[in-house]
């Protein structure tokens, strides 16, 4: 009985990547029906919220972006100032190796962790879905949240040059509000603004302003990949989360305005630049905690091995030997490098600031790149009114499966140096095993 | 060996029965005292507006009130916060709007007549509560005084706990001499730890 519920139990280890695990949600949101992406979501996330599911989290950032391109930006913003209370951070960049070592080790399937930058992206998008719902009390909640994050969180120099566009969004809400003194406070450390009002004694208090906020590409998304290390003569294969780009079918945006071209969005922040700096900043991490699981992996298979051979029971031995078999299968596949990152985020942000009279207005955003798209709205700008136009160009630029990824050989990689002192040390402990 | 196996089957059954458990809080108060996150709940509305009361009721401007113009309008409590409590200052609006129309002591014009007032709808860019506003306000819809406040906090996280101090000031404006004639602190802390 013990046997057959060890089986069960190995069998329901093995499971499928992240990627694998939402693949009909990436058909769904780049194939122009994010509303669709939003029903697969919520169901996966109530199945989520009841298994105590270790994607929660994450596919809860996943339906915040669906339920944006779906034009639902009240409960998107909702759920993003959720998150913010609830998401757990781990950074493999700084944190110590025995932090990581726990984190790879737990006994328990863990809980999405998301990095700093990742944290500050959802109060990022917090302020967007606000303005795009016209909830200025909620953007700037959201505002005053980014700034704590930029104050506390652990950022280096670089998160931050590479989060202005935070600050000057942050600074944008504030000023909206009426709040000048705290948008000066985000506004006074940023070299340019892209978000700059007219300046004082210019500002028009019979005009309103037209924000257009247009998320271009796709984000570079983590897969899970075989890498190889040679020490000695050996060959070690690690599963990590690699990191792929991905087809990037409009790269331009332009704004016509009542027929007036106003020309293209200013890039305000580089996603995928961001994403692959922090990825190269983890992946000694990343290889160490996976070397720590692959050392684990073989001390267990080792214990299960000798405790085969000392049964000496024939009735038995099959059954064991399979037993065996498929602990060593199912630990392999357990290993599986944590691939949970949020995909369905842009390669980069544009904004674009357009202080317009009061009245009626056209605003046509134009994309561009492999394929070309249009896409139009009518504005009512009331004095001192904020509008914003939002648009996720990436749910237009179909999507047709993931890039087929080879093995790489990380041997003589400044990154493997950690991982190769914990694989060495494996042999230390299959001594003390035997 | 069957007995396992039948002890097994149910087991099973019984993990896959036992779903969510929703309770009433008629049937429980217990789950309306507990706090389950760090902004503002029922609890703290109401020790906000036992706070605020027993002074306002015991005040020099409420004994020393004038007859005739006791015209009050609640007008805004802002959130300056990095808190979503928006709906919760709502409420706290509604709720002090109740204390007084059911205290008797004054004309109640509500908020929400006063969201709907031309000034307002014009101003939708700075501050509602700004003397000039205030006045225009108070001379179109006949109100002589103001409620209105704010709210900010303090935020701090150590480890796995998160700590957040309200300060809400809650204060009456004369809307003839822009003057403040009563004005009220009232402190609120929330902690979340895991």
């Amino acid at each position: 009985m013990h046997r057959v519920l060890l089986l069960a139990v190995l069998c329901s280890a093995a499971c499928s990547t992240y990627e694998e695990r939402i693949e009909d949600i990436h058909h769904a949101y780049y194939n122009g029906t994010p509303e669709q992406a939003v029903l697969l979501l919520e169901e996966s996330v109530d199945d989520s919220f009841f298994d105590v599911d270790e994607d929660f989290a994450v596919l809860r950032m996943e339906l915040s972006s669906a339920l944006m391109a779906a034009g639902r930006h009240e409960e998107a913003g909702r759920l993003l100032a959720e998150l913010y209370d609830e998401l757990e951070v781990l950074d493999y960049s700084t944190d110590t190796v025995e932090d990581i070592m726990a984190f790879a080790l737990a006994s328990e399937l863990q809980d999405y962790h998301a990095s700093p930058p990742e944290k500050l992206l959802v109060n990022t998008r917090g302020m967007m879905a606000f303005l795009a719902a016209d909830d200025l009390d909620g953007a700037t909640v959201e505002a005053k949240r980014a700034g704590t994050t930029l104050t506390q969180a652990d950022l280096d120099d670089q998160d931050r040059y590479d989060n202005l566009f935070v600050s000057a969004l942050a600074g944008f809400c504030m000023d909206q509000a009426g709040r000048r003194q705290e948008a000066d406070d985000f506004w006074n450390e940023l070299d340019q603004n892209p978000l700059q009002p007219p300046p004082p004694g210019q500002a028009d208090p019979e005009h309103g302003t037209i924000l257009v906020l247009v998320e271009l590409g796709k984000a570079p998304i983590r897969r899970e990949l075989a890498v190889a290390i040679w020490a000695d003569g050996v060959r070690h294969e690690l599963r990590v989360p690699v990191l792929q780009d991905r087809d990037d079918v409009f790269t331009v945006a332009s704004v016509v305005l009542d027929d007036v071209p106003q020309g293209r969005v200013p890039v305000a922040l580089d996603l995928g630049a961001q994403l692959e700096r922090r990825y190269d900043q983890e992946l000694p991490g990343l290889l160490a905690a996976a070397a720590t699981q692959a050392v684990a992996r073989g001390v267990v298979s080792e214990v299960v091995s000798n405790s085969v051979s000392d049964k000496g029971d024939a009735s038995d031995d099959i059954f064991a030997m399979a037993a065996a078999a498929l602990t060593s299968w199912t630990l392999a596949e357990a290993q599986q490098a944590d691939t949970r990152c949020w995909n369905l985020l842009p390669q980069s942000f544009g904004a674009m600031r357009l202080d317009v009279p009061a009245g009626q207005h056209r605003v046509s955003v134009e994309l561009s790149g492999a394929k070309g798209h249009s896409l139009r709205f009518e504005l009512d700008v009331r004095p001192g009114g904020t509008h914003t136009v939002y648009v996720a160009s990436d749910v237009y630029g179909g999507f047709a499966g993931h890039k087929p990824l080879s093995e790489e050989d990380l041997t003589g990689h400044p990154a493997a140096i950690r991982a190769l002192q914990i694989l060495s040390s494996a042999s230390l402990v299959n001594e003390i095993v035997d | 060996m069957l007995r396992h196996a039948l002890l097994a089957v149910f087991l099973i059954l019984f993990m896959a029965c036992s779903g969510p458990t929703v309770q009433r809080g008629t049937d429980d108060p217990d789950i309306d005292q507990t706090a389950m996150s760090t902004r503002l709940d029922r609890a703290d509305l109401e020790h906000a507006m036992d706070k605020w009361l027993t002074t306002f009721d015991a005040s020099g401007f409420v004994h020393n009130l004038p007859s005739g113009n006791r015209t009050i309008s609640v007008l805004e409590i802002k959130n300056e916060t990095s808190e979503h409590i928006g709906s919760a200052l709502r409420t706290l609006i509604t709720s002090v709007e109740t204390k007084l129309v059911n205290g008797g002591v004054f004309d109640v014009v509500a908020n929400d007549d006063v969201l709907k007032s031309a000034i307002v709808q014009e101003r939708l860019r700075g501050d509602m509560v700004d003397p000039d506003t205030m006045a225009a306000l108070g001379k179109e819809l006949g109100v002589n005084y103001f409620v209105h406040g704010r709210v900010g906090d303090t935020t701090e996280k150590l480890q796995d706990a998160r700590r957040v101090q309200y300060t809400l000031f809650l204060k009456v404006t004369e809307v003839a001499t822009r003057r403040t004639v009563f004005q009220e602190q009232i402190d609120i802390t929330k902690q979340i730890s895991s």
